[in-house]
């Protein structure tokens, strides 16, 4: 460390500016961020579409199975109804081999193989509710959602999958659980029997941030700026 | 009462202009080259049309470049740097860095807050794979890869992009060791740098290619397996973790892209001398070298202590799906790579108490040191062990008797209490931060176990979850993990520079 000259009050001067700037910097920033536009696009799943009703909620077991309630019993496999990726998360031996029915949106990529498709389906509120985050400015918590095989050529009737600026679609499947899905390497899926898409895959509107824009236009502006003085500085060096 | 003087016991000199300045000017360039990285993902938003993640971008880069070139009208310097500039410019390029990028992020609103965003940007740059991302799997295309590449060049070290890019010989070699590379790989530091990057070039080539054909065949169109290649190599061979989507690797349901992402993630855990070595034909130095020796031990018994654990469990049914994820974990933990191919709270809820422990104490371990891997390093753990037999064999031995204990890390050297000193350092510093990290976790309401598995990853910049950390979580305990990431990447002592740093501009003498 060199003690040949001390920090001299004007030294501190230009560092509580730079400060300063850069506080300006970060309130506009903030400011942009706040006032993000929304779309106000509505993203519900219309009641026409007749999506059965959510009928199992369970918020954590464990490895312990709760009372387990009274449901119809087809040659030992249980009709749950409606559940959530939560609940089946949260509780996966409860649903083992049980079936089930599962509404939600099919996001990422429809992976088309062994006759078959592996698609990823989230039943969040992004998915059900307000639509993919950056439009609505609304964020939720993170994704939630199953693997879902669906055998022979259901994907067929599949569009885009949800994405950036998209809502995929969102279908109602039916189907077997599966805890150690031994074809899947162990995972936990849902292989499905019956799907229908209950809201066909649609376009987020996103508008564009003026304010975000203006400022971005402005900081290029400094910056080119202050690299052409840069220039002129290092070649006075 | 004495009347003894006040004596300060530690010498402290208080920072001059021209220190500062310096410091100043290398975080400038550090940042500047920060904005330059933001240009890839922007050319890409334009592409995508992705018009707001442009814009934010473009107010990323823009800042950041803003900076460095301040740093340079205003501070230039021709001083060349010593210990203490190297070691502090490090430690606060790290922190700057991650607040530089939190910027783009925060503004793509997928992140909850500032904080939320630059925890993100930390553990992309430590390479840690942590995530608090809301709705993953609908964010933008130029987000994600900016993810992604903060795990590429926070891979290699940030300050290796500036040294490739800026390249300069006055005492940059501080600013190399500062980032923890104390393995030189060549004697020119800048050539160092290049080499590592001409490492990271070859794999990013072979290993984006064999993930595009194994995602090919997993269902992916060319187009979409390219983009999902790019992102998983960065996130493979950089041990980061971070995914394009929520369900990690288990997106692919592929036997084939996990082969893959194993091979990377094992290439990236072998330290860059190593990959030298091999570069120069020298196979024998990958069987001979004490690290790879003592991952190869420490890979067998906790792989097969968590096959044991999760067969007592019962949670994968059969030998296929058990070896399958056991496996896969095993070395997603012990490269520190994070990546996981079940559930966070399957871990934390449904697997016991022992696996996610295994799991835990493999994560401490980490990989090799002058690797992209985290964790206390396999280096240390060796060099303790082998103190441990040495102090055994010499207590058993004539008094007389002098016992030698030698070992390769690309040269035979001879083991020193000072090697043993420097390593148990850093390892009771890493246990003692793991610690801490979870009292902080049970402070909050989570239960022990999970709390240190979160406090571990963090710290050892693993990646994996057992379902605690999420953007609910209180700004404390992001901050704590946030910190965590930081001090466990700079392996502490470049950190504890600049705290010393600190203090000595408050409290020095002139």
């Amino acid at each position: 460390m060199s003690a040949s000259t001390p920090i001299r009050p004007a030294t501190i001067a230009r560092v509580i500016v730079s400060f300063l700037l850069a506080a300006g910097l970060v309130f506009a920033i903030w400011g942009v961020r706040q006032n993000a536009p929304t779309s106000g696009q509505d993203f519900t799943i219309p009641e026409a579409a007749d999506v059965a009703e959510l009928e199992t909620t369970v918020e954590r077991c464990g490895r312990t199975l709760p009372d387990q309630p009274a449901l119809p019993d087809t040659d030992g496999v249980r009709d749950f109804g409606r559940v959530s990726s939560t609940a089946v998360v949260e509780c996966p031996d409860l649903f083992d081999q049980q079936s089930v029915v599962y509404v939600g949106e099919v996001v990422g990529d429809i992976l088309r193989r062994d006759g078959g498709a592996w698609v990823l389906v989230n039943d969040d509120d992004y998915a059900l509710e307000v639509g993919p985050a950056g439009s609505s400015a609304e964020l939720r918590g993170a994704n939630s959602g199953l693997s879902v095989w669906l055998p022979g050529d259901m994907a067929d009737e599949l569009g885009r999958p949800g994405g950036p600026g998209w809502r995929g679609d969102v279908i109602q499947l039916s189907g077997i659980i599966h805890r150690v899905d031994e074809l899947d390497g162990g995972g936990l899926t849902l292989r499905a029997s019956t799907m229908h898409v209950v809201a066909p895959a649609a376009a987020a509107d996103t508008p564009v941030n003026r304010a975000q824009l203006a400022l971005a236009l402005g900081l290029v502006a400094i910056v080119a700026t202050m690299f052409s003085v840069e220039r002129r500085v290092a070649a006075r060096r | 009462m004495t009347n003894a003087p006040r004596r300060r016991s530690i010498l402290l000199v208080r920072p001059s202009r021209e220190d500062l300045q310096l410091v100043g000017l290398y975080v400038g360039k550090v940042a500047f080259g920060l904005g330059l990285v933001q240009l890839i993902p922007l050319g890409v938003a334009l592409l995508q049309q992705e018009w707001n993640s442009a814009t934010a971008l473009a107010i990323g880069a823009a800042g950041a470049m803003a900076m460095g070139l301040s740093a340079e009208i205003r501070l230039h310097s021709d001083r060349q740097l010593l210990w203490s500039h190297g070691l502090v410019t490090v430690a606060a390029a790290w922190l700057v860095g991650a607040m530089l990028l939190a910027i783009p992020l925060w503004l793509s609103g997928h992140w909850g807050s500032y904080l939320d965003a630059t925890f993100e940007a930390m553990s992309g740059l430590t390479a840690t794979g942590l995530s608090l991302t809301q709705d993953i799997d609908h964010l933008p295309t130029s987000m994600n890869l900016l993810r992604h590449l903060s795990q590429f060049i926070g891979g290699q070290g940030i300050i290796i992009v500036v040294l490739t890019m800026f390249a300069s010989t006055s005492g940059v070699g501080t600013l190399y060791v500062g980032e923890g590379r104390d393995d030189r790989i060549v004697p020119n530091i800048i050539r160092a740098a290049r080499f590592i990057y001409l490492v990271a070039g070859t794999y990013l080539v072979i290993g984006t290619l064999a993930l595009m054909a194994a995602g090919m065949v997993a269902g992916l169109s060319p187009i979409r397996s390219l983009l999902h290649s790019l992102n998983l190599f960065m996130a493979s061979f950089d041990t980061g973790g971070f995914a394009t989507n929520s369900t990690s690797i288990k997106f692919y349901h592929s036997a084939g892209v996990e082969a893959v992402v194993i091979v990377l993630m094992i290439a990236g855990t072998l330290s860059f001398g190593l990959h030298y070595e091999l570069w120069r034909g020298r196979r024998r130095d990958l069987i001979e070298n004490i690290e790879t020796r003592s991952l190869a031990v420490t890979f067998l018994v906790t792989c097969s202590l968590l096959l044991v654990a999760l067969a007592q469990v019962g949670v994968l049914d059969g030998m296929g799906s058990s070896l399958r994820t056991g496996v896969f974990m095993i070395l997603s933990a012990h490269t520190t790579t994070g990546f996981s191919t079940v559930h966070p709270n399957m871990i934390g809820e449904h697997w016991g108490l022992v696996a996610p422990a295994i799991l835990v104490i493999t994560m401490s371990l980490g990989g090799m040191a002058s690797s992209t891997a985290g964790g206390m390093k396999g280096i240390r753990i060796a060099l303790a062990a082998k103190s441990t037999v040495r102090d055994i064999r010499s207590t058993l031995a004539p008094d007389a008797a002098v016992i030698v204990t030698s070992y390769r890390a690309r040269t035979r050297r001879v083991l020193t209490d000072g090697d043993v000193r420097a390593a148990m350092t850093i390892i009771v510093l890493f246990l003692g931060t793991y610690l801490l990290g979870a009292v902080v976790g049970v402070y909050y309401g989570f239960p022990l176990d999970r709390a240190l598995f979160e406090s571990v990853s963090a710290t050892a910049n693993g990646g994996l979850s057992a379902g605690v950390l999420s953007p609910d979580n209180p700004a404390v305990l992001k901050a704590t993990y946030l910190v965590q990431m930081w001090l466990g990447r700079l392996e502490f002592m470049t950190a504890f520079a600049m705290l010393g740093y600190i203090v000595a501009i408050v409290r020095g003498r002139r």
